[in-house]
């Protein structure tokens, strides 16, 4: 009988007890019926949702999961994760699918070490009640080797290398994995000066760190692989910040001085390098120069010496007289005194002439004094 | 009847499932069930993950216990080291239940597992920190720093006593905060502005030394440079000279002739434009001023 039939039948040979009452009761009967109906409907699709939900699912790419049958891990050995796309599994309660995002690298923030941290979870003191003292209630902070303060804030990049382990071996990740972060920063801070820490060393410094945590993480089996340990923070306390600047400062200005020097340095050598270049040029033209005049000067005199041997007079006459020529037909002012056997003249010269000199503002222009003799003047006598 | 069908069939299927859930229980991976009788619990839990059967309650209970790492962060505060320094440190540690069915008898729940466990850390926390001076804690010479000793000592001790008596495995430990109690810190802070000051001073008298050393030393070696290259300039000056005398040989022939051509070439050098020249007629060849005649007439 289909159900149409059956709510004929319900409408149909039903008894009237009351005839006004009859077609609410009625209207009221079909009410619930439909929503009984209805509400079978809607378990069963309830039922068929979570079925398929369980039987079926998705891993996205950046996903992995693990399927748990009876709370064992499903598959053999390379079958054991399931990949990105769809897969099949039994509902629950028989198969359980965890999911482990494997590819993504997750970040783990520690601010353990800053001020003010616990104050911001509890009740923080106003500005002006701000103190000259750290409490450990309050602030955290980082010890150095040489026992010195430091604020940081440090980050831990990790991937899920061994989902497996990962999920089987630590209940919480996250807080383990900040305890092991908080761990190798004490360690390491404590075996560091502030100076490397805080500005001439800080990769080793955070070098050291991620070290560390690998190691340890890798010792204790945990799935990840430390991708990076960053420094996202270093600071002193904001107590003595002013004197940590002052290093700054006077680091600042000792690299100031040795560059100042250093270019210094850098001038002096090359000039020094070109002084000594051109003192070495001038020494090789002086050798240059003299070798060739001496070897002219050979050269020429053995040439005359040839014309010298057959006839010495001529051969001297001619070179004087030609050099005479030579000589006197460029200069300018030229006497020749005729001079006899008994003849005594005396010649008057005036020596520093300065013939082009041209004359002082306010001097006097006027016309040349008498040459007087002095001890400027020199007497020739030609006898 | 037919009617009543369905709702019995409903009523079948809860009492089954309820069923079914009173007598099947799974072990995960990495979990553990201890399955008590009566309140008495068996001889060993169940760790082998799969499907178990126990009878319903109230004859069988299923005790279910992670055995996972969980992460216990002990509580920060003072402890006093060797050397009578005052300090406040925090130990976490990572724990695993390891014997389930002691773990059920002793503590029960993860939350009294870590009240127990902290204790634990306190006591050891304050005894092997007191065993040891400041400077094992914290030092710059890694050789006398002995901060993976310490946290293995507390480790050592804390683990058998974990076991035997709660039954968990501590499966590591670590220091995760040190620091100073709040009054030291002012003092800290007066010593690290004094630090400071010394560092200061030393980066500015650094500098002014480097500088002067690099100023000395470059003037040193352009010094020596220039000596340098003095001394060889020297040489060539000597090498010239001694190529030049070898020429002088030649002029040996007739040392009057050579004399003579360099008066001649002196004289072309000296006597430029400017030069006033005086010559008496008896230089040749003004003598033929004079009227001489270099030649008397043949014939008369």
């Amino acid at each position: 009988m289909t159900q149409p039939e059956q709510q004929q039948q319900h409408a149909g040979p039903a008894p009237r007890p009351n005839a006004g009452q009859e077609p609410a009761s009625r209207a009221l009967v079909r009410a619930f019926d439909l929503g009984f109906r209805l509400l079978r409907w809607l378990v069963l699709a309830l039922v068929l949702a979570f079925l398929a939900r369980s039987a079926i699912f998705v891993v996205p790419q950046h996903e992995i999961a693990l399927v748990l049958r009876f709370g064992r891990v499903t598959g053999s050995a390379d079958q054991r994760i399931r990949k990105p796309g769809l897969h099949f599994a039994c509902p629950y309660p028989v198969d359980r699918v965890i999911r482990v995002a494997a590819e993504r690298v997750h970040t783990i923030e520690s601010d353990t070490f800053m001020a003010g941290t616990r104050a911001a979870k509890t009740a923080a003191p106003p500005p002006w009640r701000r103190s000259a003292m750290l409490s450990p209630d309050r602030d955290g902070y980082m010890m150095t080797g040489d026992a010195n303060i430091l604020h940081g804030k440090w980050a831990l990049r990790y991937r899920i290398a061994e989902p497996e382990r990962f999920v089987f071996n630590m209940a919480q990740a996250d807080r383990l994995l900040r305890g092991e972060l908080d761990h190798a920063i004490v360690a390491v801070s404590a075996q560091s000066h502030v100076d490397q820490a805080l500005r001439t060393d800080v990769e080793a410094y955070r070098g050291r760190v991620q070290d560390l945590i690998r190691q340890r993480c890798r010792n204790l089996q945990l799935g990840v692989q430390i991708e990076r340990v960053d420094v996202l923070l270093l600071a002193p306390p904001r107590q003595v910040k002013d004197a940590f600047e002052q290093v700054m400062k006077a680091e600042n200005q000792r690299s100031e001085e040795i560059s100042a020097a250093r270019t210094y340095a850098a001038r002096v050598e090359n000039e020094a390098r070109g002084k000594a270049a051109r003192i070495r040029a001038e020494a090789d033209v002086y050798k240059q120069r003299l070798v060739s005049s001496i070897s002219a000067d050979a050269a020429y005199f053995n040439k005359v010496y040839e014309k010298f041997a057959a006839q010495p007079l001529i051969t001297t006459q001619t070179l004087l007289q030609d050099t005479l020529r030579r000589v006197l037909a460029r200069v300018e002012d030229k006497y020749i005194l005729r001079t006899t056997p008994d003849s005594r003249q005396e010649l008057r010269i005036l020596l520093n002439r300065e013939k082009d000199r041209r004359p002082e503002p306010g001097e006097n222009t006027g016309p040349m004094p008498e040459p007087k003799r002095s001890s400027d003047e020199a007497l020739f006598e030609f006898p | 009847m037919k009617r009543k069908l369905p709702i019995l069939l409903l009523a079948l299927l809860i009492a089954a499932v309820f069923l079914v859930q009173q007598i099947f229980f799974i072990v995960h991976t990495a979990s553990a069930v201890v399955v008590t009788t009566f309140g008495k619990p068996a001889d060993a839990a169940i760790t082998e993950p799969g499907l178990y059967l126990k009878w319903p309650r109230p004859v069988q209970k299923a005790y279910r216990f992670d055995t996972r790492i969980q992460c216990l962060e002990g509580s920060y505060e003072q402890t006093l080291t060797k050397d009578g320094k005052t300090i406040v440190a925090t130990a976490y540690l990572g724990w695993r239940v390891d014997e389930p069915v002691k773990f059920l008898e002793r503590v029960g729940t993860v939350a009294e597992a870590e009240r127990s466990l902290e204790g634990l850390v306190r006591n050891y926390k304050n005894g092997v920190i007191g065993s040891h001076p400041l400077s094992h804690l914290i030092n710059v010479d890694t050789k006398a720093l002995r901060f993976a000793q310490i946290e293995s000592e507390m480790l050592a001790a804390i683990q058998p006593e974990a076991r035997a008596r709660y039954g968990v495995e501590v499966v590591m430990l670590g220091i995760r905060k040190i620091g100073l109690p709040e009054t030291i810190t002012e003092a800290v802070f007066q010593r690290m502005r004094e630090e400071r000051r010394t560092v200061s001073e030393r980066y500015r008298s650094e500098g002014a030394k480097e500088a002067a050393l690099i100023r000395a030393d470059a003037d040193k070696r352009a010094r020596t440079l220039l000596a340098d290259a003095e001394a060889s300039a020297k040489r060539i000056r000597a090498d010239g000279d001694a190529a030049a005398a070898e020429y002088y040989a030649t002029f040996e022939k007739n040392p009057e002739l050579a004399m003579f051509l360099r008066k001649l070439e002196v004289l072309e050098q000296t006597l430029k434009k400017k030069a006033t020249v005086v010559l008496g007629t008896d230089t040749e060849p003004y003598d033929l001023l004079r009227g001489a005649a270099p030649f008397a007439p043949e014939k008369k």
